[in-house]
Formats: structure tokens, C-alpha cells, sequence
């Protein structure tokens, strides 16, 4: 093939249209298609260059000294990695996260339960109880067995929370929960410390399982304080 | 049609030149020498394609109505969309891919097809492996690797008619007739060179003697990611590169942007795979290359584009009348577009929002439909009539079937793309409730997206009718010739 | 020129430098990563799944939860995954050396699983989930998975792990829904899914 050739379709016939540029053999199809020769522009040579260069940077910055366990790319080559600041965040807003991302999944968004699965938490007696001690065992090592709740009947088993959450999570879902605007709560709010305190009292609780009602109706709905 | 036919060549072409008569009758020979090989490739990847959409829609209509079939075993959604995946890639995608790719070679070598029972073998081969994979897939031995579901028991019968293609390929080229090299033909050597080299590769270090732990998964997406890139974008580019000059009659506007544009792709798209995994559990270094990797595509793409779009420039009319260039040139912009927005993907700040949504989902497919689906469109829908020598029956069907795709995928990544947007942007505000029935949430916010995408599915399913309709009409159309006496074949007005 | 050898070579070179960089260095750096010794238990982390879990393991696999599910936990300040409580830490490659095929996952439509056996340890939530997830996840849109499970006429009394189902879930009186091995297996699969415990390089 000629370098400079270009074939412009064979003259003095129309264009094809509709199907027929599909048609078999047609006389106006050009034979093969061929190239032209003009240099390469000079500004893509430059992008490409720049481009290239700025890779090379991104690549030598980002890899964390191509360690094989810095995960952080932007761990310098000491493996020395940039902090990110923890935000700090409305107690109640975490609660609220919190709820939705744990207690949600049993209990629902709306706080409701399942009929015969899983007790609703809105207007019970056990989340607005005048003191928070019983919720918060509840919430640390779960409970079990049956248990009536707004005079319905359940029987099932909690997840228990002591070992996935902290005294600072839970704080905050047990004073979100115990003071929702929404389900018309307005009970008492709880700190990270009484939480702290609770959880250090009950340690050797949690490896006999979750609670069952009469062990906690045994307990005051306040804490007694030292 | 053969070369001992001159004067029926001389009577349709007057103002052809001796040279140019046998330049056609060769290629007349060319064309008859693919047939057979070449409609069983094409007819079996309509099979599948049909297969594959109906995989889609089930897919597509389950996520919005999860209990749609819901007690089926082998219909689940998990099931069902690997079956999908793998059906439009292997199936449909591969199938009409080495099609195109075997004409393409022997068209650009100049040389008839040889060994054509090599091909026909490796296309029936190809069939049974997909279909006991996709059957596989259903019963629910799936391997669980993205892009490679099929069961072990499956995929050496694709790795053997693989294989017998990329011998073929090879034979080729060698004993090709033309000495200079096109630059499909670099392209089309690429593809059916890396991929057996890839499936291989990755059979052993995935399948018969796995690798430990997450090393596996830069396997899986260092397969998976050249797939796309270097089987199939290869295949589809070759194809633009051959039917926009042929169909305009114009020549390719630089042949050093041509290699530009093979060269970097094949050095940079390669190392692209990691950006699937950005975020994870893998070292620093390997995302960060696979980045670097992803950022230098802009290299490729945008040399491409250019090429493609000077060679069009003040031909852009011809588009009204060539339904193959509209195909092409919808597929060759959709190129552009889907390599452009896979750079912005791979950007940590912004992979940070769309990783894990649909907007994933959105890219893959206009990669794979609005770029290569299109293209391997407008490739059969010109090549058929030469093999067959028989004319498409109805110009409305291949209109009805261009609208319909390009509306269609349009329909569905534009809304899907944003969606996912939207999706990764409440993802990461962990005040949002993953699902709330009630609430604004991170699922339910999908849904109006996902219910556009199954309508969007719906069109492209009458395109794909529409197509297959043609197709068989077409075949219907060639049998019935075969009985008639032979008459002159085009009728250039029709 | 004889173009077709060096782009012979041209196209092997660079398939195997890719290879070599994705695929070789990696084996090389991490491949060989072996379980570690916790201190403070003396148990080895990640710890071998059991053969229940294992087969579990499998039933995950064959039914394609990975297209829904990821299980790699992002770091801390990049996206929200940690801030959701999908995990204390980043997941690391070490997390993953007992699976094969790597369950990593790449889409989202429903919650991170790689510490869901932290987040959610009742056996029963997760097959009633299982069964037909609307029943404690409403508006859900995950399958159901109604085939991991029989209904059975209730004997002289009603099955230990029996799904407590009410409503139109139910089904008709005197019969009971209970999970089949390959859905108890699942279930215990899930309950394996922890992967909070503190390792060096996940900070």
C-alpha cells in the first residue's frame, strides 16, 4: 500500500444509503483502508511527557517505600503515617448513628421490634425505667429467656455488646434511646462513666451468658453509689 | 464469487483498475473462505447475547423486587449475574470478537482463510465450554472469582478452542500476503496473543495451585482487568480503525498516532488491574501503581480519539447514510468516554465515593455495551452480507436496533453512574442508616436508579430482537439462495 | 523491516512486565505471610475456620453473596467504614490467608461482612435474615433464600432452631420452617466473620 494514497470513493456514483452500503461487492466500496504519514503533534508529546512526570512523582510519594505491609499511602517511607484528627461529635448524634447501624437491625429503625421476634424499645418499661442500671447490664451482656415486655411476650436471644462496643458508644445509644424525642421518650441521659463503672462491676458476669429477667429484677434500677 | 470471474467484476466496478478488479476478486476470495467458520461464530454469539439479556433483565428486575423468583435456586441473584457477566463476555463478546478478528486478519493479510476447520473447531469448542460454565454457574459451582465463575471442568475446553485460535492467528499473520502492517493488525495480533497467555496464566495461579490469601485477588483483577483491556478493547479498536476509513474511504489520519496509541496502551493498560481494589487490603505500593497506571490511559485514549476523530473530520455527513458508521462512531466516542471516566475512578478521592456503588457497574457497561457491543455490531452488520453474499432485508430493523442500543445504554449508565454517586456520597456519611423503609437511606436511595436501569434493559432487549430478527431473515434469506439459480447479486439502489 | 518479531516481543514484554509487577511482587512480599501468635491468648490469628463454617464457606461462594457483599474494612478517615462500625480496624492481608477463593468483594448494595459476626451474633437473626430478609429487615431488597431451608410437619414438639415466624411469613399451622445443613452451615460461615483483632500493621 502506497503511503500517500488516498482513496476517495469512485466518482460519478451517489453515496450509499440505508442498507445498501451493506451490499455485497459494491462497486463504490474502497479497496482496503490505508494510513497517512503527518507527524505526531507536538503538544500530545508534551501531555504525554508531563504526564508521565507528574506519574513518576505520584508513584514515588504514594507507595509507602513499597513496603510490603504499609497499607497507608500516605505513610512516608518511615512508615511514619499522617494522623487524621478525630472529629468531634454531638453525643447524641453518635447515639443516634450508633442505633441505627446496631440496635436497628432487631429492634428497627423505628424502634418497633418484631411481633414475637424482637421487643420494641419504644415506651417500654425496661428502656424508661427511672434509673438506667438494667439497660445498661442488658446492653453489655445481652439478654435471654422469655420476657414481657409492654405486656407482650418474648423469647429470644440478644447479641450481647460489651466486647464491640465502648463505654462511650454505649453511653450514647442508652441516652439516645432513653431520650428520643420521637417515640416521646424523656428519661434519664447516661454518661461514659456510669457505663465504665457498671461494666467493671459486672466483668465476671458476662462469661456465664446474657441475662435472664429474674437476675436482673434481682438488681435496683439504680446504681448504688460507692 | 472467485478470481476466475473477472468479467462479472469488470461489469460491476467500470471504473476500477486492473489492479483494483484483483484486489477485489481477492478479497471476494477472502471473504468466501471465512463463511462458514465465521456465521457459526456470529450466529452462536447472537445465541448468547439473547441468552445473556435475558440473565440481564432477571438480574436487573431483582434488585428492585428481590422477591421476582425468589424461591428458584438457580435463579437467584447471585447466581444469576455471574451467569450474565459471563455470558455476554464469553459468549456473545468473545464469540463475535473472534469473528471480527478472523476476518479482520485475513482481509489485512490478504490471505484466505487456511485451516478453517481450526476455527470452526475452536468456535464449537468455544459453545460447549461456555454453555457447561454457564450451566455450572446456575447449579452453583461457581468458583466465586470475579470474571471467572466457570467451573474448573469448564474452562479447559474454552482454553483449548482458545488456543487453537491464537495457533491460527499466528499461522496467519506468518504467511501473510502484505507486508505492511495496518494497524488492526497490531492490535488484532495483541489480543489473541495476551489472552491466552492471561486465561492460562491465571487458571494455574487461581485454580489448579492457588496462590495464599489476597495475593489471589490481584490475580483475579489483573485478569479480569485485561480482559477488558487487552482482548477485547483491542479487538474493538481494531475494528474502528478498519470500518470508519473503509466505510468513508478516507485513509487513517496518522499512522504514527496509530502506534502511539497501540504502544502506550499496551504498556500502561496492563498494570491497571489494582485500581478494583483500591482501599483494600493490599500494600500501599500496588494500589498506588495500578493509579499511576490508570492516570498514564489518558495517553492512549486521547491519542485514539484524535486519530479517530481527524479521520472523520468533514466526513461526519456520512453518518446520515451508513448505519455501520454510526455504530462505529458511537462505539469509538464511547470509548473515549468509558476510558476517561475509568481515570476518574481510579482517583483515591474519588474512589472513595463510587467504590462498592453502581456507579462500577454503570462504567463496565459503557465499556463493554456502548463501546464494544456497538462496535461488534456495526462489524457483523457489514461483514455478513460480504461472507453470504446476500443483502440485510430490512434498513428499518438495523435503524430500530441502533436506537434502541444507543438509547438504551444511554437510559441506563447515565442515571445508574449518577445513582452511584449518590449511593457512595450517603455511604460515607455514617449518619445516613445503611437501610431505613421509612428514612432516606443508602439502599432505598438506589432504587429509583435501579428501576431506570431495568427499563433501560427493557430497550435494549427490543434491540436485541429487532437484530436478531434481521439475522435470521438474513439466514433464512442466504438458504433459499443457495436453491435459486444465481442471478446478479447487489442492486446498489435498494 | 521485519516488524513481526519485535512486536512479538513488544506484546510478550510488556504482558510479563505487568505480571511480574502485579503478580509476582506481591507472591513475593506478602504470599508467604504466615498466621501471627496474639499475646494475650496465646491463639493464632486468623484462626482456622471450622468445618461447619468451611462448608458454610462454600455455600457463600456457590450462591454468589460477594455481589452484594464486600468484607475489607477501609481505614480510618477514608470513607466511613470504620465510623459505621463495620469494624475497629482496616482489614489487612493478613485477615484473609485461610480463603480460598479471597471473598473481598466489590459492591456494596448491602452492609460490609467482614466483622458481621461481631455486629451480629444470634444464630437465629441470621437464619430468619436468610430465610427472607424482610422479615427483620424491612424494605431490604436481598434475595431470600427460601432454599436453604424445609418445611417440616411439627413433631411432638416444635425443632430447637424452628424460625419463630408470624404473620404472612408463616407458614400453615402444624408445619415449621427450619434450616437445612447447607443453611445452618451459612449461618455458622457468618458467625465466623470477625476481624478485630489488633495486628501491627493495621494501624
Amino acid at each position: 500500500m502506497k503511503p500517500d494514497s488516498s482513496q476517495p470513493a469512485s466518482p460519478g456514483l451517489p453515496p450509499p444509503t440505508g442498507v445498501a452500503d451493506f451490499a455485497c461487492n459494491d462497486p463504490r466500496e474502497p479497496i482496503e483502508p490505508t494510513e497517512d504519514y503527518p507527524s505526531l503533534p507536538l503538544w500530545l508529546v508534551t501531555f504525554a511527557g508531563a504526564l508521565m512526570f507528574w506519574g513518576g512523582i505520584y508513584l514515588q510519594r504514594y507507595s509507602g517505600g513499597y513496603a510490603a505491609t504499609t497499607y497507608d499511602e500516605n505513610a512516608l517511607g518511615s512508615g511514619l503515617a499522617k494522623t487524621n484528627a478525630v472529629a468531634q461529635i454531638d453525643p447524641y448524634a453518635l447515639g443516634r448513628r450508633l442505633f441505627a447501624d446496631t440496635c436497628a437491625k432487631c429492634h428497627q429503625p423505628d424502634g418497633q421490634g418484631v411481633p414475637g421476634q424482637y421487643p420494641p424499645l419504644v415506651n417500654s418499661e425496661w428502656v424508661l425505667a427511672s434509673g438506667p442500671a438494667r439497660m445498661i447490664r442488658i446492653v453489655l451482656d445481652a439478654l435471654q429467656g422469655p420476657v414481657k415486655v409492654k405486656g407482650s411476650d418474648f423469647n429470644n436471644t440478644m447479641t450481647p455488646w460489651r466486647d464491640t462496643l465502648t463505654d462511650q458508644q454505649i453511653a450514647a445509644i442508652v441516652t439516645y434511646v432513653r431520650t428520643q424525642k420521637d417515640w416521646g421518650h424523656n428519661a434519664s441521659p447516661v454518661t461514659a462513666g456510669e457505663v465504665a463503672q457498671i461494666r467493671a462491676k459486672t466483668r465476671n458476669h458476662s462469661p456465664a451468658g446474657p441475662w435472664t429477667v429474674s437476675e436482673l429484677l434481682a438488681i435496683p434500677e439504680h446504681e448504688p453509689q460507692p | 464469487m472467485n478470481a476466475s470471474s473477472p468479467s462479472i467484476l469488470r461489469a460491476l466496478s467500470p471504473a476500477d483498475t486492473e489492479d483494483e478488479s484483483q484486489s477485489r476478486a481477492l478479497l471476494a476470495e477472502v471473504d468466501a473462505s471465512c463463511r462458514w467458520p465465521v456465521m457459526l461464530l456470529f450466529s452462536f454469539s447472537l445465541v448468547w447475547l439473547l441468552i445473556g439479556t435475558v440473565f440481564a433483565l432477571v438480574a436487573s428486575w431483582k434488585m428492585h423486587a428481590p422477591d421476582f423468583l425468589g424461591g428458584i435456586s438457580w435463579l437467584t441473584f447471585g447466581r444469576v449475574r455471574p451467569a450474565h457477566l459471563n455470558a455476554m463476555v464469553y459468549g456473545f463478546a468473545s464469540q463475535a470478537g473472534v469473528g471480527v478478528t478472523l476476518w479482520l486478519m485475513c482481509r489485512l493479510c490478504r490471505t484466505p482463510l487456511i485451516c478453517g476447520w481450526m476455527a470452526a473447531l475452536a468456535g464449537v469448542f468455544w459453545n460447549l465450554g461456555v454453555a457447561i460454565g454457564i450451566a455450572g454457574i446456575l447449579a452453583g459451582h461457581s468458583t466465586g472469582m470475579e470474571w471467572l465463575e466457570f467451573p474448573p471442568y469448564a474452562t479447559p475446553i474454552l482454553f483449548a478452542a482458545f488456543a487453537l485460535i491464537a495457533i491460527w492467528g499466528i499461522i496467519t499473520f506468518r504467511y501473510r500476503r502484505e507486508p505492511h502492517l495496518y494497524i488492526s493488525q497490531f492490535y488484532l495480533l495483541g489480543a489473541l496473543l495476551w489472552f491466552p497467555w492471561l486465561y492460562s496464566m491465571t487458571q494455574v495461579l487461581l485454580v489448579m495451585d492457588p496462590v495464599r490469601g489476597v495475593v489471589q485477588a490481584a490475580v483475579n483483577w489483573w485478569f479480569a482487568h485485561n480482559v477488558l483491556g487487552l482482548w477485547l478493547t483491542p479487538i474493538g479498536l481494531a475494528a474502528i480503525y478498519y470500518f470508519i476509513p473503509k466505510v468513508i474511504g478516507r485513509p487513517v489520519h496518522s499512522y504514527y498516532l496509530s502506534l502511539l496509541g497501540f504502544w502506550s496502551l499496551a504498556l500502561f493498560y496492563n498494570w491497571n488491574g489494582m485500581h478494583h481494589l483500591v482501599g483494600g487490603p493490599l500494600p500501599a505500593w500496588l494500589i498506588t501503581v495500578s493509579i499511576v497506571a490508570s492516570v498514564m490511559m489518558t495517553i492512549p485514549v486521547l491519542t485514539v480519539g484524535l486519530n479517530h476523530h481527524l479521520t472523520m473530520w468533514g466526513n461526519f455527513h456520512r453518518l446520515k447514510d451508513s448505519p455501520v458508521l454510526r455504530f462505529m462512531v458511537f462505539g469509538g466516542m464511547s470509548y473515549t468516554v468509558a476510558s476517561l471516566h475509568g481515570v476518574l475512578l481510579a482517583l483515591r478521592s474519588v474512589s472513595e465515593v463510587t467504590h462498592f456503588t453502581h456507579s462500577t457497574i454503570a462504567h463496565a457497561h459503557i465499556g463493554m455495551y456502548a463501546f464494544f457491543a456497538m462496535v461488534m455490531f456495526g462489524s457483523i452488520y457489514y461483514i455478513v452480507p460480504r461472507l453470504i453474499q446476500v443483502e440485510w432485508p430490512s434498513a428499518r430493523l438495523i435503524r430500530l436496533h441502533f436506537w434502541a442500543a444507543a438509547l438504551g445504554i444511554l437510559l441506563y449508565v447515565v442515571p445508574l453512574a449518577f445513582g452511584g454517586v449518590m449511593q457512595g456520597l450517603a455511604m460515607n456519611n455514617p449518619d445516613v442508616p445503611f437501610l431505613d423503609p421509612v428514612k432516606h437511606s443508602v439502599v432505598t436511595l438506589t432504587l429509583p436508579y435501579l428501576k431506570t436501569r431495568s427499563l433501560s434493559g427493557i430497550l435494549l432487549g427490543i434491540g436485541h430482537l429487532a437484530f436478531a430478527v434481521s439475522f435470521i431473515w438474513i439466514l433464512i434469506r442466504w438458504m433459499n439462495a443457495g436453491r435459486r439459480p444465481k442471478t446478479s447479486t447487489a442492486d446498489p439502489s435498494v | 523491516m521485519k516488524y513481526g518479531p519485535l512486536i512479538f516481543f513488544g506484546i510478550f514484554l510488556t504482558l510479563a512486565a505487568s505480571w511480574c509487577g502485579l503478580v509476582l511482587m506481591p507472591q513475593i512480599q506478602i504470599g508467604r505471610q504466615g498466621a501471627v501468635r496474639i499475646e494475650e491468648t496465646g491463639e493464632f490469628y486468623p484462626a482456622a475456620r471450622s468445618g461447619v463454617a468451611q462448608q458454610g464457606f462454600e455455600i457463600y461462594r456457590a450462591n454468589g453473596c460477594i455481589y452484594c457483599h464486600s468484607q475489607q474494612v477501609r481505614m480510618e478517615g477514608f470513607g466511613a467504614d470504620i465510623l459505621r462500625n463495620w469494624g475497629q480496624r482496616r482489614t489487612v492481608a493478613r485477615d484473609y490467608l485461610n480463603d480460598k477463593p479471597v471473598m473481598l468483594g466489590t459492591m456494596r448494595t448491602g452492609p460490609d461482612l467482614a466483622n458481621i459476626g461481631v455486629r451480629q451474633t444470634s444464630a437465629e437473626w441470621h437464619a430468619t435474615h436468610l430465610y427472607n430478609p424482610r422479615i427483620p429487615s424491612k424494605g431490604s431488597i436481598m434475595p431470600p433464600f427460601p432454599f436453604l431451608f424445609e418445611k417440616r410437619k411439627i413433631g411432638s414438639h416444635p425443632s430447637a432452631d424452628a424460625l419463630k415466624l408470624s404473620g404472612e411469613f408463616a407458614p400453615e399451622p402444624g408445619y415449621e420452617i427450619v434450616p437445612k445443613p447447607e443453611g445452618k452451615a451459612l449461618v455458622q460461615y457468618l458467625l465466623s466473620l470477625k476481624a478485630n483483632t489488633p495486628l501491627p500493621e493495621a494501624k
